[in-house]
């Protein structure tokens, strides 16, 4: 297998694994901006949809893919909920109690799950779960595919959002000037928790793309959330491009750094990475 | 500062005072070894939070990286006993390299503030244990276990477990009042101005950079050596037993818990969240029936979601409270 | 007064003679009594206390799980058969620890059974990490530690003396796989020259591809590729890529559960055809990968220490399986059976131990059973497992433990033993076919 092969076939698993990622980046970078909350339940968000799809599938026999509004509208309402009960009210306290009141929440419905359902890994298989597309040597699966494509249209339906409308752009006013947009006759608390819905919906929906390739089970949130946050850094977040494509770089990164090193040591290269940036450009590379 | 009567005022050496002898005492008294061991845990994190809140409460510096130093410091003795060094010499040494891992990442790290500096400690954790992880050296993934020593007061390996909770003592004893005469001294009153506003503390001729870094390097020392009294305890190490980011979020949370406005108040927290954790996981956790996983963790999350809410200043503050007026 | 009479007419030598055979009687009689040879005293309790430690809670808990199954069952078993008959009939209770998977935690847990519950034996703990600890605690509170489940070979290196187990090691399993790839060399000539190996990097995984490494050279196959990888992770695709690269013509591989599903996944979405993957064990025998991996897993081989078609071949076999499976409604695996038979291992190590002391004076108790355990002799056939039986060195190892080779066959999806010949039953399917050959 010559080595452009097989250069290539990684660069296109970062790119769709990459895509993933950038969901749920994006989901984080909204609440981040917008709530200036430092979400560390976000990957438990992911998990929740990820469960209530694998449900569907084994009861219902709904394939993941159809179950994704479901999905977004059961995390969006969860995330709702969250902003409006808790994190409303801790709005004013130092930056450590927002910390540990996320950090309570991710234990709460991370173990809530493993007690309920047992640590056991589930997962799907359905009729297109192994069907790769063969292009020039290259195999591209094609439910990332599809989840890729899910992703991009996610996003600009999110775009539309906060461009095109009221409630959105009150979203944007907030993530620049707290004051002002208050000023302005904004309801705060409103507005958080709906972006607060919204980031853990599309939380949510990369949970339900995952379930139709990957294995279901209550610590399944981890690795994405450390993604998400590292990609937000990266990309910056006045925006959403940013993180999302911060998130892509950072899947090519693990697939290429798999490829030249020990892959154990391939997320030390997104480390490392990230630490560069941190240091040079603190803001992130896409932000304005 | 030592008469009585100060004492009784200040609220931080009481409870420093009241541990200590908690600690000499309790495991004579109630002689069941599952609390002694969840003693022991008790003051590894006493050291090790209280370390971290140098850099956290005092500083204004909030770290989730603490598992670096934690592990340092476990690797050195590990390392260094089985080389034949005594592990008297061994504790310390973990603490120093440690803190010497603390200098150098100072200067990257210290140009961050507040979340920036936070998510980088989390980098840094994190690919230090995957470093250590593929490092032969420290026989990556598969960890380092101390050689069989005799048994001995100065090889620190003992038949009865309880010993090990007196040298944790020892330690702690030292390792506690070092940071509290530093901390009530001028670098702690330095160290809490550049917490409040850095362009201030500017103002008035001080380096924050230079003050910063000597915060990093003291609470890099003191985790290390609670590290190490890990190593010594449990006889075998591993990247993602000392390194993990859930030891640093451990630490920190029980900072948290405890209050991180006062010297005093991870021991605090520690005293009491870590038995309490242990009780629940042996008597609720996995083992009950082998059904309830992680119900214990689920409690810890709901205890903390609550503290949160009502009290952000932790166990400290719950307490001041309650004795409102009559100490300072 | 004595009737003198009486003693009329034997002579003084029958005198003497008799007089020397009746002190020679007392003084045997006298020391045997003494040694508790003759009257044996007894002891009644009603329950042995028996730790267990296994990872209840975090990545491991299933295997965990099942594995505590397998010793409960035997419990069950020996309780119901009248318990341990030198103690009066005693009940063994088996006291369950969790050690989350953590090597500290495991420690704890092993101190907490040890001292708080006074078990008189702790058995534990699958993960390599967590048996290193625990047999650590175990030697330090002269506690005996069985280990039926962890084969990573420094266990035994260790010069403890309250350590044992029952299993074979991971290498003298690597070994048996250079011995099985030299035998399918012989049945299909020169087809395997080279070998890669993918293996999880914790203790288990690093001890077997060094074993791998030593043998494999030994046997003289060239190693072209070996890849590391943290169990656990999401995704392979860059490992199963660089091993496409090396095109070996065999893939040896060591993971644990979720690991085993990822990499037969991965397999087949990169079009990855080595002639023949051979696993150890971990995660490729567990109940849950088989039901979860379906076609995926077909041709793939495996060490095993036990297979459900030996029952024809292993006597008691297929009873013992089909109780359990009645009860916890999955096939015995290689695990399970292991917990299974240490449970049993210790039972007959307790008969000993009961007829020379008491639980009551737990010390006694504690270094009698070690004792008991270190002259134990069980033979081929007793246990329901394909080994010579059981006996332990000096260092703790089981002697007579041996491993098997299954492949899974695509008739059923069922592990079938195929090696060595005289507990096989079916032939090796080799090479397997490419992924684009099968019927999806």
């Amino acid at each position: 297998m010559s080595s452009e092969i097989i250069f290539a076939q990684a660069i296109v698993d970062g790119l769709l694994m990459g895509s993933l990622y950038a969901l749920i980046a994006i989901g984080l970078a909204m609440i981040w901006g917008i709530v200036e909350i430092i979400n560390f339940a976000h990957g438990e968000f992911l998990m929740i949809a990820s469960f209530l799809s694998y449900f569907l599938f084994i009861y219902l026999g709904i394939d993941p893919l159809i179950s994704i509004p479901l999905a977004f509208l059961t995390t969006f309402g969860l995330g709702y909920l969250v902003q409006k009960g808790i994190i409303n009210r801790i709005l004013e306290a130092p930056f450590l109690a927002q910390i540990f009141a996320t950090f309570a929440l991710l234990l709460i419905i991370r173990n809530g799950f493993f007690v309920a359902f047992g640590p056991d890994i589930r997962s799907v298989t359905t009729w297109y779960s192994e069907a790769t597309i063969d292009l020039y040597g290259i195999k591209i699966s094609i439910v990332k595919l599809f989840a890729t494509t899910i992703v991009i249209i996610a996003t600009i339906l999110l775009h539309l959002f906060l461009t095109r409308t009221y409630l959105g752009t009150a979203m944007r006013a907030l993530s620049q000037d707290k004051t002002a947009a208050q000023l302005m006759g904004i309801d705060i608390k409103k507005v958080y928790a709906i972006a607060f819905g919204l980031g853990a919906g599309l939380a949510g929906i990369g949970g339900a793309l995952l379930t139709s390739f990957y294995y279901v089970f209550p610590e399944m949130g981890v690795p994405f959330t450390l993604i998400a946050f590292i990609s937000v850094v990266l990309g910056g977040f006045g925006n959403i491009l940013g993180p999302a494509i911060g998130a892509v770089i950072i899947g090519v990164l693990q697939s290429i750094g798999a490829l030249i090193m020990t892959p154990s040591m391939k997320d030390i290269l997104v480390y490392i990475v990230f630490l560069a940036i941190l240091l040079i450009k603190p803001t992130g590379i896409f932000s304005r | 500062m030592f008469k009585i009567e100060n004492i009784k005022r200040d609220i931080d050496l009481m409870i420093i005072l009241l541990t200590i002898l908690l600690l000499l005492i309790m495991p004579l008294v109630y002689n069941n070894y599952f609390f002694i061991n969840a003693l022991f845990l008790a003051s590894l994190y006493m050291i090790s939070s209280t370390a971290w809140n140098i850099m956290g409460g005092f500083t204004g510096l909030i770290s989730f990286g603490h598992a670096a130093f934690f592990g340092i410091g476990a690797y050195t003795l590990a390392l260094s006993y089985n080389n034949g060094l005594s592990p008297w010499i061994g504790i310390w040494l973990g603490g120093a390299i440690a803190s010497l891992f603390a200098l150098i990442i100072s200067f990257p790290l210290l140009r961050l503030r507040g979340h920036w500096f936070a998510l980088a400690t989390i980098a840094v954790g994190e690919a230090l244990k995957l470093f250590f992880n593929n490092w032969d050296y420290v026989g990556a993934a598969r960890g380092v276990e101390l050689a069989r020593k005799e048994y001995s007061f100065a090889w620190i390996y003992f038949i009865e477990s309880i010993y090990y909770n007196y040298v944790a003592v020892l330690i702690l004893v030292i390792s506690i009042f070092i940071m509290f005469l530093i901390i009530r001294g001028r670098i702690g009153y330095y160290l809490q101005s550049i917490r409040e506003s850095e362009e201030t503390t500017m103002t008035i001729g001080l380096n924050p950079f230079k003050y910063k870094m000597i915060a990093m390097v003291l609470s890099g020392f003191f985790t290390g050596v609670a590290g190490a009294l890990y190593a010594i305890r449990y006889r075998y190490i591993d990247p993602f037993s000392v390194m993990d980011l859930f030891i640093s979020v451990q630490i920190c949370l029980i900072a948290i818990v405890g209050g991180v406005y006062s010297f005093a108040g991870p021991l605090l927290g520690a005293l009491i969240v870590t038995p309490i954790a242990e009780y629940t996981r042996a008597l609720i956790g996995g083992a009950y029936g082998a059904r309830f996983f992680g119900l214990h963790l689920l409690i810890y999350g709901v205890i903390l979601l609550m503290l949160s809410l009502y009290a952000p200043g932790g166990l400290m503050d719950v307490l001041k409270r309650f004795l409102r007026g009559r100490y300072r | 007064m004595v009737n003198i009479n009486i003693l009329r007419g034997i002579s003084r030598t029958t005198l003497l003679i008799s007089l020397i055979i009746i002190i020679v009687v007392a003084a045997v009689g006298g020391y045997l009594l003494a040694m508790n040879i003759l009257y044996k005293p007894t002891y009644k309790v009603s329950e042995v206390k028996v730790g267990i430690i296994q990872p209840l809670s975090g990545s491991m808990s299933t295997i965990g799980r099942y594995n505590l199954w397998g010793a409960q069952f035997a419990v069950e078993e020996i309780n119901s058969r009248g318990g341990i008959k030198s103690l009066g009939g005693a009940n063994i209770t088996l006291v369950i620890g969790d050690s989350a998977g953590d090597p500290s935690t495991a420690a704890r847990e092993a101190e907490r059974l040890i001292s708080v519950e006074n078990v008189v034996a702790v058995i534990g703990a699958y993960a390599s990490s967590n048996t290193k600890t625990v047999s650590d605690v175990c030697e330090r509170l002269a506690t005996p530690c069985l280990n039926g489940d962890s084969s990573s070979p420094i266990l035994t290196r260790r010069g403890l003396q309250w350590f044992f187990r029952t299993t074979a090691d991971d290498d003298l399993f690597s070994k048996q796989h250079a011995e099985f790839l030299k035998y399918l060399n012989t049945t299909y000539p020169g087809s395997i020259k080279t070998v890669a190996i993918l293996y999880e990097d914790s203790e288990f995984g690093s001890a077997t591809a060094e074993a791998w490494k030593k043998y494999m050279t030994e046997a003289g196959f060239k190693i072209v590729e070996s890849i590391s990888f943290r169990s656990g992770t999401p995704t392979l695709d860059s490992e199963i890529t660089r091993l496409k690269a090396a095109n070996p013509d065999v893939l040896l591989v060591a993971g644990y559960l979720t690991d085993a599903i990822l990499i037969q996944k991965t397999m087949k979405k990169l079009d990855f055809n080595p002639k023949a993957v051979i696993a150890q064990d971990a995660g490729y025998i567990n109940p849950a990968y088989i039901k979860e991996v379906g076609p995926l897993g077909y041709y793939v081989f495996s060490r095993e220490v036990f297979n459900w078609d030996l029952f024809e071949k292993v006597p008691g076999l297929k009873d013992v399986n089909d109780r359990f499976k009645a009860k916890y409604g999955v096939d015995m695996d290689g695990s399970i059976i292991r917990n299974y038979v240490a449970v049993w291992v210790l039972y007959y190590a307790l008969e000993e131990a009961g007829k020379k002391a008491s639980p009551t004076d737990l010390k006694t108790f504690r270094a009698v059973l070690r004792d008991a355990l270190r002259n134990i002799d069980i033979g081929r056939g007793v246990l329901p497992v394909p080994w010579d039986g059981v006996k332990f060195d000096e260092t703790g190892q089981n002697i007579r433990a041996k491993g098997i080779i299954v492949q899974m066959m695509p008739d059923d999806g069922k592990y079938h033993t195929v090696w060595p010949p005289e507990y096989a039953t079916r032939t090796p399917l080799f090479p397997m076919p490419k992924w684009s050959e099968r019927p999806s």
